[in-house]
């Protein structure tokens, strides 16, 4: 391929032509040993000059070789300018760096297709609830019935989540590893090959129940057995039972959800017991499919739909109480192309992270017009240099290409700089994120998609920020010769555009920041300061009587430890994603419709409210284990809508789900949430009982030592009791608002990154202009123009760039809050106080910065000034 | 490679035929000889603009028609040596055929006109 021989051919030209010379060199001496004069045999060489010009012509291509020249000298320009090109690059990757890592983020928790055969053939057969934003489950019976039907369209596997299972080799199962449970088909359906062994098929997976047996994956298998081969068909502890490793997954495949590595798989109906597999009530089963080429996917979810829809009508409505059944018949099966797999994490944020894609996209535009401002700048230094160049005859276009030929390289190194920046901005991002069990853990690695995503930008950003000062370099060139003054027009423009973006991200902050001061503010009904929770498991076929004296042995050793203030327990625990309702009714019979509606429940251990600092409204505390005759607690919502205005105490309610023994109702408290901040605190009912569930340990002093006082408390109790999601109550109410903190977070740092950028860029402007006007100053100076005069007119100079630039950002601001107004709480899209306060903000900042180049154009000396040409 | 064939060009095509017409017949040469070659074997008639053959040796390398390497000259200097390839023999057959034709169309037209 001779083009490309040419090509490489510009890259080593010093040496080709060295070498040319040599030849004609040659040439000339060998004539002149023949017997010619040297003058002669140039002659006859027709120009040794042309030879050589031609030959190399010959050699190359002519424009790549004036780009790579221009190149070599845009680097030895930038060189030569350290802190022009610092700032550019910094700002550069700042701003691409921050949309590499958003989009990095993106891709891996969104978009990145599954590490299978054909992922765009795979779907999840979602389960829509319509009383949460979450997606339902389905149960072993209707995962059968819906595969049935399915096979005209392709195959539908169910897996069953995963957790963290308990795992080991040498029969104990000390070892926490992630495990996902999986129907026969599974592997079959993804096209996942074993790398070792088999995988897990159907005859593992049988309705009557599973094989026991798991498949290892190939990191899992690399890291723990150190991929020893000989892994298969041992024996290994899995939940507390032995398994046999039949094999091990294709190398990258580590389940359908890119925030989790799956570490073992086992059979579905291996890993439950029987009646969750036969029971229609038991929803535990996530479905994923695979449709043949061409299947209308519309038509396939209308056959789904049917299906279960039938069986729900048939089999699980008629068991479902009111208010619950009218809601539960709601539910829809859709499906949805799931080629990135489930992706759970990236669904639910994926709202935040596109509006974060819209602010480090403003924020590069910023950084875009900074350093466009900053080779304004320079360029009207080196106009001089580009009118010789254009009077010596270099053309318009050679000189455009140039100076576009240093913007690529500011923008390819900025780029450069910025990729290394994501992937560490991203994992920051990523710990934003709340805590989860198992955690989030993304693979986090820049793949070739996002380095053509970066390169793209890059090569977008050149452009935008190189294209107008490069022609507006020649055209000053062009038009007034060596004497080019400097009109920073585009500059202030820019200027302004930087201010009024700024102006729109602070506005943001705001927002997102009084969000979450709203939600923190809101009243819990309790106080969740120096409360610490955790739950106690004891390894399966621990004896039930053992158990129970291991939790009442860590809560007396709790009681009597020094810095403990209250211990108690209550279930569900409080702010964990599960809760308990049930139906609660008056004795004196329903008297109303609608009596029967769903309240929250809780079982408290002794002391809870006190613990909780729950306020007492009327009636008595529960004493000390008060469980006979039964009693309960009603909050104010529940007392309202059972007994209007009526005092409840003393009167008699039933949970009819729950025994439906009466319970008298001895205190009613002040409302209060213990799910979820944002939502409107339930009806309660509290039951006092000795349920155990999760430990409520109000504590005096040091978190640390709290947190070891329960371990020890733990270890002590003997019968092998693990200790489980240790926190404080109030990280789990800021893991809750997860969205809202890392909303706030990203945007008020970006706020001031942009306000900082602008900033420097309006700086930059002035400064430039006041010492490119030093003459005129000094004149006007000279002809009685007082300092304070002459700082009015710098001043004065900002006063219009900042006008333009809020007016602009507010009224952009006003028509663009309203795409964020689903991330809002408690504030108006359009808030004047925020408004306000970002544009005082930002006009104090950018006055204080136009302030010390118009303090230095007060303080010219006339004669210095005027001797400056 | 279509596009190097300079099928139009007659006073090129003419210079790379003689070019590897004598690396064929001769082997490896420097650019010096190739010159003498040319002038000696058309005794003159065919004067060679020298400064378009190494030009011409430079393409036509490109092009994969000819290979080149360093080596030492009969004096023992060092030069740029001048081999054809396999593919500048097909392109030899195809120039020969070229300027058969032509030849004989312009003696045709030359006698019966």
């Amino acid at each position: 391929m001779s083009w490309i021989n040419r090509f490489i051919a510009v890259f080593r030209s010093t040496r080709l032509d060295a070498e040319l010379n040599e030849e004609l060199q040659f040439h000339l001496d060998s004539r002149s040993r023949d017997g010619m004069s040297p003058a002669e045999a140039r002659r006859a060489l027709g120009g040794y000059d042309r030879a050589i010009e031609a030959s190399r012509d010959a050699d190359r291509i002519r424009w790549v070789e004036s780009a790579s020249r221009d190149l070599r000298y845009a680097l030895r320009t930038l060189r030569a300018n350290p802190l022009f090109t610092l700032t550019a690059v910094f700002s550069l990757a700042l701003g691409i760096g921050g949309n590499a890592a958003v989009f990095t983020l993106l891709r891996i928790s969104l978009w990145k297709p599954l590490p299978v055969r054909h992922p765009e053939q795979i779907v999840q057969l979602v389960r829509k609830t319509a009383e949460s934003d979450s997606d339902g489950s389905y149960s072993y019976v209707v995962f059968r019935q819906i595969r049935d039907a399915a096979r005209r369209f392709g195959d539908v596997a169910a897996t069953a989540g995963f957790g963290l299972r308990r795992f080991g080799t040498d029969g104990t199962s000390s070892e926490r590893i992630i495990g996902e449970a999986v129907s026969g088909n599974y592997f079959s359906l993804l096209a996942v090959d074993p790398v070792l062994g088999r995988l897990i098929g159907p005859e593992d997976d049988r309705a009557t129940g599973g094989n026991a047996v798991v498949v290892l994956s190939y990191r899992f298998w690399s890291r723990r057995f150190q991929a020893d081969p000989s892994v298969i068909g041992r024996a290994v502890w899995y939940r507390e039972s032995p398994y046999t490793v039949i094999g091990v997954a294709s190398k990258g495949f580590a389940g359908v959800e890119a925030e989790t590595e799956v570490d073992v798989w086992g059979p579905i109906s291996a890993e439950v017991p029987k009646e969750w597999l036969v029971g229609p009530h038991y929803n535990w089963l996530r479905l994923l499919g695979r449709v043949r080429p061409g299947v209308n996917l519309a038509a396939m979810q209308g056959v789904l739909d049917s299906v279960f829809r039938m069986h729900m009508a048939r089999d699980v409505l008629p068991r479902v109480l009111e208010p619950h059944r009218s809601a539960v018949a709601k539910h829809r099966l859709v499906v949805r192309r799931a080629s990135s797999g489930i992706a759970t994490t990236g669904r639910r944020y994926r709202e935040p992270l596109l509006v974060l894609f819209g602010v480090v996209a403003l924020v590069l535009l910023i950084s875009c017009a900074n350093v466009a401002n900053l080779i304004l700048a320079r360029h009207a230094a080196r106009a001089r240099e580009f009118a010789v160049r254009m009077a010596l005859g270099a053309g318009r276009m050679r000189i455009t290409m140039q100076l576009l030929a240093e913007s690529l390289l500011l923008a390819a190194t900025g780029a450069a700089v910025g990729v290394v920046v994501a992937i560490p901005a991203c994992r920051l991002l990523v710990s934003l994120l709340p805590q989860s069990t198992p955690p989030v853990a993304y693979q986090l690695q820049p793949d070739a998609v996002v380095f053509a995503f970066t390169a793209t930008l890059a090569a977008v950003t050149a452009v935008l920020f190189g294209v107008a000062p490069a022609l507006g370099a020649t055209k000053i060139a062009w038009t007034s010769g060596t004497r080019a003054t400097w009109r920073p027009r585009l500059g202030r423009v820019l200027v302004a555009g930087q201010l009024s973006v700024s102006v729109l991200l602070l506005i943001g902050a705001g927002l997102f920041l009084g969000t979450l001061r709203n939600i923190q503010a809101v009243d819990l009904g309790f106080h969740p300061r120096r409360l610490t929770t955790f739950n106690v498991s004891f390894p399966k076929g621990t004896p039930q009587v053992r158990a129970r004296q291991s939790f009442v042995a860590i809560r007396e050793s709790l009681e009597r430890a020094p810095g403990i203030e209250g211990v108690t327990y209550s279930w569900p625990g409080l702010f964990t994603s599960g809760g308990w309702s049930t139906p609660v009714e008056r004795e004196d019979g329903p008297a109303a419709p609608g009596n029967q509606e769903e309240v929250g429940a809780l079982s408290v251990g002794p002391n809870f409210f006190a613990i909780a600092g729950m306020e007492l409204l009327q009636g008595r505390y529960p004493t000390e284990r008060e469980t006979n005759p039964p009693v309960a607690l009603i909050n104010e919502k529940l007392s309202h809508h059972l007994f209007g205005a009526e005092s409840p105490v003393g009167h008699r309610i039933r949970l009819p789900q729950n025994q439906s023994e009466l319970r008298e109702i001895i205190g009613v408290v002040r409302d209060a949430n213990h799910y979820d901040v944002r939502g409107t605190s339930w009806k309660m009912v509290y039951l006092p009982g000795d349920r155990e569930g999760s430990f409520l340990v109000r504590s005096g002093g040091d978190q640390a030592q709290t947190f070891t006082t329960i371990r020890d408390a733990v270890a002590a109790a003997g019968a092998s009791a693990q200790i489980e999601k240790l926190g404080t109550v109030d990280d789990l109410i800021l893991g809750t608002l997860g969205r809202e903190r890392l909303v706030a977070a990203l945007s008020t740092i970006f706020g001031v990154l942009a306000t900082l950028l602008a900033v420097i860029g309006l700086y930059g402007v002035l400064a430039y202009s006041v010492s490119r006007r030093t003459a005129e100053m000094g004149i006007r100076m000279a002809l009685g123009a007082q300092p304070s005069h002459v700082r009015r007119l710098v001043l004065g100079e900002t006063a219009t760039m900042l006008a333009a630039g809020i007016g602009t950002g507010l009224v952009v601001a006003g028509a663009a809050t309203r795409l964020v107004s689903t991330l809002l709480y408690g504030i108006k899209p359009i808030d004047a106080s925020v408004f306000a306060g970002a544009a005082a903000i930002l006009g104090a900042t950018a006055v204080l910065a136009a302030y010390l180049p118009a303090r230095r154009a007060s303080r010219i000396d006339p004669m210095v000034a005027l001797r400056h040409e | 490679m279509g596009k190097s064939k300079h099928k139009n060009d007659r006073l090129q095509g003419t210079l790379d035929l003689l070019v590897l017409r004598t690396l064929s017949s001769r082997g490896r040469m420097h650019g010096y000889a190739i010159t003498l070659h040319i002038e000696q074997i058309s005794q003159d008639a065919l004067h060679l603009e020298e400064g378009s053959l190494y030009p011409a040796l430079r393409r036509m390398t490109q092009a994969g028609w000819l290979r080149d390497d360093w080596g030492a000259s009969e004096n023992n200097r060092r030069a740029r040596y001048y081999s054809i390839t396999a593919a500048g023999r097909k392109q030899l057959a195809e120039e020969e055929k070229n300027w058969t034709e032509l030849t004989e169309a312009v003696s045709r037209v030359l006698q019966f006109a």
